[in-house]
């Protein structure tokens, strides 16, 4: 099986090849293409004329045929054809068109005498289209016929659609027979192409078959009136009141604030009303009718698009368009802007997992997680009319009809329900503005919007609070349940030390006494007084750091006293007594020796009073130094150094002549 | 172990005790039939001892003592009269830490009983040659030295026209070397060194076998390459006269010192931590 893509780069490829052969064999200006080509997504034959571009591009240039024939390769059964055939005129359509397109379903039954028994059963649609520079121009005609029980009939047809650049004109019919009934649409559309007149439906909805009766005025819609057309009853009527004394005023020139728009609308006529409103509902079923018709006829053309979907509208209706208000013009813009802070925020809110799952923990808590899901709600109702604004939309909008029946986003009080320790409870939040106050409708809006985004921001900011709070205990509880965790293990770790050496011992006893009881006792209490959680929770993270400092550090320490005993050693010598007879280690270098232990006593008495516990690693590195130092002494000629230690010299002294 | 170790030393502390004090005071109120003990005199013996190391067996050795005596008519004094000036040197040769033998010259001035007796020389020369066998030992921190020596002297009296005899002196000494600051004999050690030495002499002249015998009983400090020491001895010997015994107590002052000439000493070897 081919693919889509393998068969359009076949087919470029071959237009390519045409434009080649034009050149070298006729030098002619038109060339014909007759190959594999993709039209309206489906794939086929086409030969048609066609002429180069300036930038080398095929334009499509005279007549133009399309045939597929394609056999499903699932159901051998199935056989759909598809006939296309017209001219182009620089690229655009121009003249009549022709499109046929059959669906056939062989049922094979038996086989007598060599002779095939079969059923067949066939769908059958033809288009006879015209155009004028690509736009729908002349007559159209549809038809479309069912084949089944060898027995043609008729299933829909439309046969008298003019069309004048694109827009359709004149009288409309369309029929379409099913299932024993007769759907049809016949009205009327003006030179202009506006809806005019009276407009028949008949359709089937749900079942029921449908008639309705619309009048409409050079665009405007007036009335419908609904019917069962099985029983005659009445289903429901509405008529446009609003629209048609607006209409009268315009006639009588005593409109004020409205004209109407110069600008066109679809079908779907609205003079400001809601979409929950009779005026508004009572068209959806006719409209979708309207809309079945139109893309069964439109097809073929451009003005369906890929996804089916109509993107220009053959015929129009009409809506009035009303003047702003100097005082309500800047809301235009002003409300859009405070409706999407306020909807980002109780978003937020409304998402926020912290409220969610801590909602339990009050009932003030419950009660605000309630509130803004109720939010989001009643947001959403009012999403519509900002876009509006948003749009400059609201300009076509009767807002006395958009708020006829009041504004069910804007009540005079609110109430928000929600669960609490499993009982359902309820708060009556009382507006004070509401759609009742005076003002234009804007103005309210903006009002009740600005009262909306204070009750929104009370509420998060207490729920803020009570988040945070929450947050700080829970985090404040962890933080203080690891430093005594971590104080006890430092503790036990440094009671628990072995030390190898009395000095070592001792040292690390005055050390702990110092950091562990008398540095972290402080920290201790500058964390009590601290009030505001983040000093708080970084003087417990320091508290953490001298415990992580401290439990770091104890192995440097004693290692400190290894190097410091066998420093001592290093600086012995055996010698024979020759007095005694006996044999001993003596001090070698002990000048040298003694500036070092007495250098080293000093560092660690300054080491064991130190106040700041990240100045450890820096006394560590001083005695590390003195040590290395020492060491690298031991096999010098450290005549000179000897000599000027003779003198006493202060601690600074000693480091200075030591080299350090 | 610690706790023994004092207790030895306490008790070898009381026997030496014991010793100087049955030597030293219980003969001066007892007189045997035939013996006659002069009253006791006192001296003051100072001393210098050098020691050199050569090399890792040799040693130079020398002493120069600077000897005073008490006056004629004051047996207490101490210092009244020149005693005699004390050279000793010789060649020590280190068989191993347990055992040496020194060998060499000594000469010493003996110097007139009585500087107002025109019938005395002021001083006369008492050469000598010496040898000496040592033997150590150490028990608990303890360190004994086995000190046999022999002198074969040319020893005049100072009167004058007296003629140079010769004697053979032999010495036996004991003594101890007992730590108190320390657990052993070290750098820095304060010590107490309770000893006795026994003198014999033998020659043509001589009618007594028994010279003196030395009891003595001495502090001392080990720094480094000196020993600081001194302390009381008390002797006990006959004179030229039989049956005479004079009985003497010195206070003794001495200063060791010692230097390794090889200028090679030995390294301590030991396994270091790694830096």
């Amino acid at each position: 099986m081919k693919t889509p893509l393998l068969e359009v780069m076949k087919t470029y490829l071959l237009l390519l090849f045409a434009l080649f052969f034009k050149f070298t064999a006729f030098g002619q200006s038109e060339s014909v293409y007759d190959g594999p080509y993709e039209f309206k997504g489906k794939s086929g034959q086409a030969i048609f004329e066609f002429k180069e571009g300036k930038d080398g591009g095929i334009i499509l240039n005279g007549f133009f045929r399309f045939d597929r024939t394609y056999i499903d390769s699932l159901d051998q059964t199935l056989l759909t054809k598809f006939q296309v055939s017209g001219s182009y005129l620089n690229n655009v359509k121009e003249g009549s068109w022709s499109f046929d397109r059959e669906w056939h379903k062989i049922a094979l039954e038996d086989v007598i005498d060599f002779k095939v028994i079969s059923e067949l059963e066939s769908e059958d649609l033809e288009i006879k289209a015209n155009y004028k520079a690509g736009l729908p121009h002349g007559r159209w005609q549809l038809y479309e016929h069912k084949f089944s029980n060898n027995e043609k009939s008729l299933r829909a047809t439309a046969e008298k659609i003019d069309f004048v650049g694109g827009v359709m004109i004149g009288e409309v019919s369309y029929r379409k027979f099913l299932s024993g009934y007769t759907q049809f649409l016949r009205g009327k559309i003006n030179d202009l192409g506006f809806m005019d007149g009276e407009w028949s439906l008949v359709y089937l909805k749900d079942s029921i078959l449908i008639s309705e009766a619309r009048k409409y005025e050079d665009g405007f819609l007036l009335g419908v009136v609904r019917r069962n057309m099985v029983s005659g009853h009445r289903i429901d009527e509405a008529i446009y009141y609003s629209t048609i004394e607006k209409l009268n005023q315009i006639n009588e020139g005593t409109n004020e604030y409205f004209n109407v728009s110069e600008k066109v609308f679809d079908y779907n006529y609205n003079d400001g009303y809601r979409m929950e409103t009779i005026e508004r509902q009572i068209q959806l079923a006719g409209n979708e009718f309207l809309s079945k018709f139109l893309k069964d006829l439109l097809q073929f053309d451009d003005s369906i698009n890929k996804d089916g979907e109509l993107q220009r509208y053959p015929f129009y209706t009409k809506r009035f368009e009303f003047d702003i208000s100097g005082d309500d013009l800047h809301l235009l813009a002003e409300i859009p802007v405070l409706f999407d802070h306020l909807q980002d925020s109780v978003n937020r809110y409304s998402e926020m997992n912290s409220l969610k799952l801590n909602r339990s923990k009050s009932d003030s808590l419950a009660f605000s997680h309630a509130f803004f899901s109720d939010r989001v709600e009643k947001l959403d109702k009012m999403e519509n009319f900002v876009n509006l604004l948003r749009t400059g939309e609201v300009i076509h909008y009767d807002l006395t009809n958009y708020t006829r029946d009041g504004v069910d986003f804007m009540s005079r009080e609110d109430e928000v329900s929600y669960v609490y320790q499993d009982d359902t409870l309820s708060v009556l939040l009382p507006r004070m503005v509401s759609f009742g106050d005076s003002g234009t409708f804007l103005q309210k809006l903006k009002a009740y919007l600005d009262e909306e985004l204070s009750f929104v921001t009370n509420i998060a900011n207490y729920v803020n609070s009570r988040l945070f709070e929450i947050e700080v205990n829970s985090r404040l509880v962890a933080l203080e349940a690891r430093i005594v965790e971590r104080k006890v293990e430092v503790d036990s770790l440094y009671s628990n030390h072995l030390a190898n050496y009395d000095a070592e011992k001792s040292f690390i006893e005055e050390f702990a006494i110092n950091f562990l009881v008398g540095r972290f006792d402080d920290r201790s209490e500058i964390y009590a007084s601290s009030v505001d959680f983040v000093s708080k929770f970084d003087q417990g993270n320091v508290m953490l750091d001298l415990l992580d400092e401290l439990e770091k550090r104890l192995p440097t320490i004693a290692i400190l006293f290894e190097r410091q005993v066998a420093l001592d050693e290093l600086y012995m010598e055996e010698t024979f007594n020759p007095f005694t007879y006996s044999r001993y280690d003596q001090r070698v270098k002990e000048r040298l020796y003694d500036a070092g232990a007495n250098l080293f006593q000093y560092y660690l008495d300054n080491f064991k009073t130190e106040d700041d516990y990240t100045q450890i690693r820096d006394h560590i590195s001083t005695i590390e130094k003195l040590q290395d130092k020492m060491y690298e002494l031991r096999d010098q000629d450290t005549r000179s150094i000897e000599r000027r230690l003779g003198r006493r010299g202060s601690p600074s002294k000693l480091a200075s002549t030591l080299g350090l | 172990m610690k706790s023994l170790t004092l207790g030895r030393k306490v008790l070898l502390v009381l026997f030496f005790a014991f010793l100087s004090s049955f030597y030293g005071y219980g003969q001066a109120i007892i007189d045997e039939p035939g013996r006659t003990n002069l009253a006791p005199t006192t001296e003051l013996w100072n001393g210098l001892y050098l020691k050199f190391r050569l090399s890792d067996k040799i040693f130079w050795y020398q002493e120069n003592h600077y000897r005073r005596r008490s006056s004629t008519d004051n047996r207490s004094d101490f210092v009244g009269r020149m005693g005699q000036i004390y050279n000793r040197g010789g060649l020590v040769y280190l068989f191993n830490d347990q055992f040496e033998v020194t060998v060499g010259p000594t000469l010493v001035f003996n110097f007139t009983p009585d500087k107002e007796n025109p019938d005395y020389l002021n001083s006369t020369l008492e050469p000598r040659m010496w040898h000496q066998w040592l033997f150590t030992q150490s028990i608990a921190g303890i360190k004994i030295l086995h000190q046999f020596r022999f002198e074969h002297r040319f020893k005049r009296d100072n009167l004058i026209g007296a003629e140079y005899k010769y004697t053979d002196r032999y010495r036996y000494k004991f003594v101890a070397y007992i730590p108190l600051n320390k657990p052993k004999m070290e750098n820095k050690t304060l010590f107490i060194s309770p000893s006795n030495e026994i003198f014999f002499q033998t020659g043509k002249y001589q009618r007594e076998i028994f010279e003196d015998n030395r009891v003595y009983t001495a502090i001392g400090y080990t720094y480094n390459n000196f020993m600081f020491f001194g302390g009381h001895m008390w002797t006990y010997g006959s004179t030229n006269n039989p049956g005479i015994y004079a009985n003497k107590h010195v206070l003794r002052l001495n200063v060791m010192y010692t230097l390794d000439f090889r200028n090679k000493r030995r390294p301590v070897t030991r396994s270091l931590p790694a830096l």
